[in-house]
Protein backbone atom coordinates (compact mmCIF):
# COMPACT_ATOMS: atom_id res chain seq x y z
CA UNK A 1 0.00 0.00 0.00
CA UNK A 2 1.06 3.31 -0.52
CA UNK A 3 -0.69 6.10 0.35
CA UNK A 4 -3.40 3.94 2.44
CA UNK A 5 -0.43 4.48 4.72
CA UNK A 6 -0.66 8.18 5.15
CA UNK A 7 -4.32 7.76 5.39
CA UNK A 8 -3.89 5.44 8.27
CA UNK A 9 -1.67 7.87 9.81
CA UNK A 10 -4.31 10.49 9.27
CA UNK A 11 -6.86 7.93 11.26
CA UNK A 12 -4.70 7.26 14.11
CA UNK A 13 -3.97 11.34 14.24
CA UNK A 14 -7.70 11.55 15.60
CA UNK A 15 -7.52 8.50 18.03
CA UNK A 16 -4.40 10.64 19.96
CA UNK A 17 -4.26 14.23 18.72
CA UNK A 18 -0.93 14.53 21.40
CA UNK A 19 0.92 12.57 18.66
CA UNK A 20 3.01 15.19 16.72
CA UNK A 21 2.32 13.93 12.43
CA UNK A 22 5.75 13.66 11.69
CA UNK A 23 6.90 10.19 14.08
CA UNK A 24 3.69 9.48 13.34
CA UNK A 25 3.60 8.48 9.22
CA UNK A 26 7.05 7.70 9.85
CA UNK A 27 5.67 4.95 11.89
CA UNK A 28 2.80 3.96 9.35
CA UNK A 29 5.54 4.00 6.63
CA UNK A 30 8.14 2.68 9.59
CA UNK A 31 8.68 -0.76 7.58
CA UNK A 32 9.58 0.58 3.93
CA UNK A 33 11.96 3.34 5.69
CA UNK A 34 14.12 0.59 7.22
CA UNK A 35 13.74 -1.51 4.42
CA UNK A 36 15.32 1.29 2.56
CA UNK A 37 17.89 2.36 5.60
CA UNK A 38 18.75 -1.26 5.84
CA UNK A 39 19.30 -1.73 2.17
CA UNK A 40 21.88 0.45 1.94
CA UNK A 41 23.79 -2.11 3.15
CA UNK A 42 22.42 -5.41 1.91
CA UNK A 43 20.60 -4.75 -1.06
CA UNK A 44 16.63 -3.55 -0.43
CA UNK A 45 15.26 -6.77 -1.98
CA UNK A 46 16.62 -9.06 0.60
CA UNK A 47 15.77 -6.44 3.46
CA UNK A 48 12.00 -5.99 2.58
CA UNK A 49 11.73 -10.11 3.34
CA UNK A 50 12.63 -8.94 6.77
CA UNK A 51 11.43 -5.44 7.95
CA UNK A 52 7.85 -7.34 6.64
CA UNK A 53 7.45 -10.37 8.27
CA UNK A 54 5.24 -10.81 11.43
CA UNK A 55 8.21 -10.87 14.00
CA UNK A 56 10.34 -8.39 12.08
CA UNK A 57 7.21 -6.21 12.13
CA UNK A 58 6.84 -6.61 15.90
CA UNK A 59 10.79 -5.57 16.80
CA UNK A 60 10.43 -2.67 14.21
CA UNK A 61 7.20 -1.70 16.24
CA UNK A 62 8.79 -2.04 19.58
CA UNK A 63 11.94 -0.17 18.31
CA UNK A 64 10.07 2.13 16.90
CA UNK A 65 7.59 3.09 19.83
CA UNK A 66 10.63 2.87 22.19
CA UNK A 67 12.52 5.37 20.14
CA UNK A 68 9.44 7.75 20.57
CA UNK A 69 9.05 7.29 23.83
CA UNK A 70 12.59 8.53 24.90
CA UNK A 71 13.39 11.23 22.24
CA UNK A 72 9.92 12.93 22.46
CA UNK A 73 8.97 12.28 26.40
CA UNK A 74 5.81 12.28 25.97
CA UNK A 75 2.72 9.96 25.45
CA UNK A 76 1.94 8.25 22.44
CA UNK A 77 4.02 5.19 22.21
CA UNK A 78 0.90 2.90 21.90
CA UNK A 79 -0.02 4.98 18.67
CA UNK A 80 3.27 4.80 17.06
CA UNK A 81 3.15 0.89 17.97
CA UNK A 82 -0.80 0.30 16.28
CA UNK A 83 0.74 2.71 13.53
CA UNK A 84 3.76 0.10 12.24
CA UNK A 85 1.50 -2.23 12.98
CA UNK A 86 -0.94 -1.81 11.05
CA UNK A 87 1.60 -1.92 7.64
CA UNK A 88 1.40 -5.43 7.37
CA UNK A 89 -2.38 -5.90 7.37
CA UNK A 90 -2.73 -2.80 4.96
CA UNK A 91 0.13 -4.26 3.10
CA UNK A 92 -2.08 -7.14 2.57
CA UNK A 93 -4.35 -6.36 0.05
CA UNK A 94 -1.56 -4.74 -2.29
CA UNK A 95 1.83 -7.41 -2.33
CA UNK A 96 2.82 -10.28 -0.59
CA UNK A 97 4.35 -10.26 2.79
CA UNK A 98 5.85 -12.75 5.00
CA UNK A 99 3.98 -14.08 7.96
CA UNK A 100 6.45 -16.53 10.41
CA UNK A 101 9.52 -17.20 8.29
CA UNK A 102 10.65 -14.49 5.13
CA UNK A 103 9.60 -16.49 2.50
CA UNK A 104 6.33 -17.81 4.04
CA UNK A 105 4.38 -14.30 1.50
CA UNK A 106 0.89 -13.91 1.67
CA UNK A 107 -1.41 -11.05 0.12
CA UNK A 108 -3.18 -10.17 -2.37
CA UNK A 109 -1.09 -8.53 -4.64
CA UNK A 110 -3.32 -5.76 -5.89
CA UNK A 111 -0.22 -3.75 -6.82
CA UNK A 112 -0.57 -6.21 -10.08
CA UNK A 113 -4.09 -4.97 -10.74
CA UNK A 114 -3.44 -1.24 -10.84
CA UNK A 115 -7.06 0.19 -11.32
CA UNK A 116 -8.58 -2.26 -7.99
CA UNK A 117 -5.32 -0.81 -6.02
CA UNK A 118 -6.22 2.75 -7.20
CA UNK A 119 -10.07 2.33 -6.58
CA UNK A 120 -9.22 0.35 -2.82
CA UNK A 121 -6.63 3.12 -1.55
CA UNK A 122 -8.57 6.26 -3.25
CA UNK A 123 -11.46 4.81 -0.85
CA UNK A 124 -8.99 4.42 2.44
CA UNK A 125 -7.63 7.64 1.83
CA UNK A 126 -10.91 9.16 1.45
CA UNK A 127 -12.63 7.55 4.92
CA UNK A 128 -9.30 8.46 6.84
CA UNK A 129 -10.19 12.62 4.84
CA UNK A 130 -13.20 12.18 6.59
CA UNK A 131 -12.30 11.17 9.75
CA UNK A 132 -9.72 13.61 10.06
CA UNK A 133 -12.18 16.36 9.02
CA UNK A 134 -14.59 15.10 11.55
CA UNK A 135 -11.81 16.15 14.17
CA UNK A 136 -9.96 18.78 13.22
CA UNK A 137 -11.31 20.75 10.39
CA UNK A 138 -13.81 22.93 11.85
CA UNK A 139 -13.57 25.76 9.46
CA UNK A 140 -14.19 26.21 6.10
CA UNK A 141 -10.62 26.91 4.92
CA UNK A 142 -9.10 23.93 7.18
CA UNK A 143 -11.60 21.70 5.72
CA UNK A 144 -10.18 22.99 2.17
CA UNK A 145 -7.03 22.08 3.13
CA UNK A 146 -8.36 18.15 4.05
CA UNK A 147 -9.61 18.04 0.08
CA UNK A 148 -6.10 19.53 -0.72
CA UNK A 149 -4.63 16.93 1.22
CA UNK A 150 -7.19 14.44 0.04
CA UNK A 151 -6.54 14.98 -3.36
CA UNK A 152 -2.69 15.25 -3.58
CA UNK A 153 -2.65 11.45 -1.94
CA UNK A 154 -5.01 10.23 -4.64
CA UNK A 155 -2.80 11.97 -7.46
CA UNK A 156 -0.18 10.46 -6.00
CA UNK A 157 -1.44 7.19 -5.69
CA UNK A 158 -2.74 7.28 -9.37
CA UNK A 159 0.87 8.23 -10.89
CA UNK A 160 2.18 5.15 -9.08
CA UNK A 161 -0.75 2.92 -10.86
CA UNK A 162 -0.27 4.31 -13.87
CA UNK A 163 3.32 3.25 -13.89
CA UNK A 164 2.95 0.16 -12.45
CA UNK A 165 0.20 -0.47 -15.78
CA UNK A 166 3.47 0.04 -17.88
CA UNK A 167 4.84 -2.21 -17.00
CA UNK A 168 2.07 -4.99 -17.96
CA UNK A 169 1.77 -6.47 -14.55
CA UNK A 170 0.67 -10.06 -13.54
CA UNK A 171 -1.63 -10.49 -10.85
CA UNK A 172 -0.42 -13.11 -9.04
CA UNK A 173 -3.14 -13.25 -5.38
CA UNK A 174 -1.94 -16.00 -2.87
CA UNK A 175 -3.63 -16.78 0.64
CA UNK A 176 -1.85 -20.12 1.85
CA UNK A 177 1.57 -20.99 -0.73
CA UNK A 178 4.60 -20.23 -0.22
CA UNK A 179 5.59 -18.68 -3.51
CA UNK A 180 3.60 -18.49 -6.48
CA UNK A 181 4.21 -21.56 -9.13
CA UNK A 182 2.89 -21.94 -12.81
CA UNK A 183 1.18 -24.63 -13.67
CA UNK A 184 3.07 -27.69 -14.19
CA UNK A 185 2.44 -28.23 -17.69
CA UNK A 186 5.16 -24.82 -18.24
CA UNK A 187 8.37 -26.91 -16.30
CA UNK A 188 10.58 -27.72 -19.06
CA UNK A 189 10.96 -30.91 -17.11
CA UNK A 190 7.07 -31.94 -17.82
CA UNK A 191 7.86 -31.25 -21.83
CA UNK A 192 11.37 -33.65 -21.13
CA UNK A 193 8.96 -36.53 -19.58
CA UNK A 194 5.81 -35.93 -22.51
CA UNK A 195 7.19 -39.08 -24.44
CA UNK A 196 7.34 -41.08 -21.73
CA UNK A 197 3.53 -40.99 -20.86
CA UNK A 198 2.27 -41.07 -24.16
CA UNK A 199 2.37 -45.25 -24.13
CA UNK A 200 -0.07 -44.80 -21.07
CA UNK A 201 -2.52 -43.30 -23.43
CA UNK A 202 -5.83 -44.39 -24.34
CA UNK A 203 -5.28 -46.51 -27.87
CA UNK A 204 -7.36 -45.48 -30.62
CA UNK A 205 -11.33 -46.38 -30.76
CA UNK A 206 -11.83 -50.10 -32.10
CA UNK A 207 -12.87 -50.60 -36.01
CA UNK A 208 -15.81 -51.92 -34.76
CA UNK A 209 -16.66 -48.51 -32.67
CA UNK A 210 -15.29 -46.43 -35.72
CA UNK A 211 -17.58 -48.20 -37.67
CA UNK A 212 -20.71 -47.84 -35.55
CA UNK A 213 -19.81 -43.80 -35.45
CA UNK A 214 -19.37 -43.28 -38.82
CA UNK A 215 -22.60 -44.92 -39.24
CA UNK A 216 -24.41 -42.58 -37.08
CA UNK A 217 -22.58 -39.83 -38.58
CA UNK A 218 -24.69 -40.81 -42.32
CA UNK A 219 -27.50 -41.25 -40.61
CA UNK A 220 -27.59 -37.85 -38.89
CA UNK B 1 22.47 13.60 -2.59
CA UNK B 2 25.66 13.06 -3.79
CA UNK B 3 27.33 14.19 -0.79
CA UNK B 4 24.78 11.83 1.15
CA UNK B 5 26.15 9.30 -1.26
CA UNK B 6 29.86 9.65 -1.01
CA UNK B 7 29.46 10.42 2.64
CA UNK B 8 28.01 6.44 2.97
CA UNK B 9 30.51 5.02 -0.06
CA UNK B 10 33.25 6.05 2.52
CA UNK B 11 31.80 4.57 5.44
CA UNK B 12 31.40 2.10 3.38
CA UNK B 13 27.77 1.30 4.29
CA UNK B 14 26.14 2.73 0.61
CA UNK B 15 26.20 -0.60 -1.33
CA UNK B 16 22.89 -0.29 -2.95
CA UNK B 17 22.50 3.62 -3.68
CA UNK B 18 21.28 3.11 -6.68
CA UNK B 19 18.66 5.26 -8.68
CA UNK B 20 15.99 2.74 -7.38
CA UNK B 21 16.79 2.88 -4.32
CA UNK B 22 16.62 6.61 -4.43
CA UNK B 23 13.57 6.58 -6.22
CA UNK B 24 11.89 4.99 -3.33
CA UNK B 25 12.99 6.86 -1.27
CA UNK B 26 11.58 9.60 -2.62
CA UNK B 27 8.61 8.09 -3.30
CA UNK B 28 7.86 7.53 0.39
CA UNK B 29 9.29 11.10 1.21
CA UNK B 30 5.80 12.36 -0.95
CA UNK B 31 3.05 11.51 1.80
CA UNK B 32 4.99 12.34 4.39
CA UNK B 33 5.53 15.95 3.23
CA UNK B 34 2.01 16.24 2.00
CA UNK B 35 0.18 15.12 5.40
CA UNK B 36 3.15 17.12 7.15
CA UNK B 37 2.22 20.24 5.64
CA UNK B 38 -1.32 19.76 5.35
CA UNK B 39 -1.42 19.20 9.20
CA UNK B 40 0.15 21.93 10.25
CA UNK B 41 -1.59 24.44 8.15
CA UNK B 42 -4.65 23.01 9.51
CA UNK B 43 -4.26 22.71 13.59
CA UNK B 44 -2.56 26.13 13.24
CA UNK B 45 -5.72 27.72 12.10
CA UNK B 46 -7.51 25.90 15.25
Amino acid sequence: MYAGHAAVALALKTRDPRVPMVPLVLACYGPDWLETVLGLSRGRGEMSLYTHYLPGLLAGALGAAALYAIVFQRPGGWTILAGWLLHWPADFFTAHKGLLSPTDRIGLDLYNLPLADCVLEASVVLVCCVLYARTFAHSRTQRRWVAAMAVALIVLQALLDIGTAQGEPVWRPSLARREWRTHPHAFPSAAATSSLRMPLALPSPTPTVSERWRSMECEA
Amino acid sequence: MDLAETLLRVLGLARDFSDRARGFAFLLSLPLMVVTIADWRIRRRR
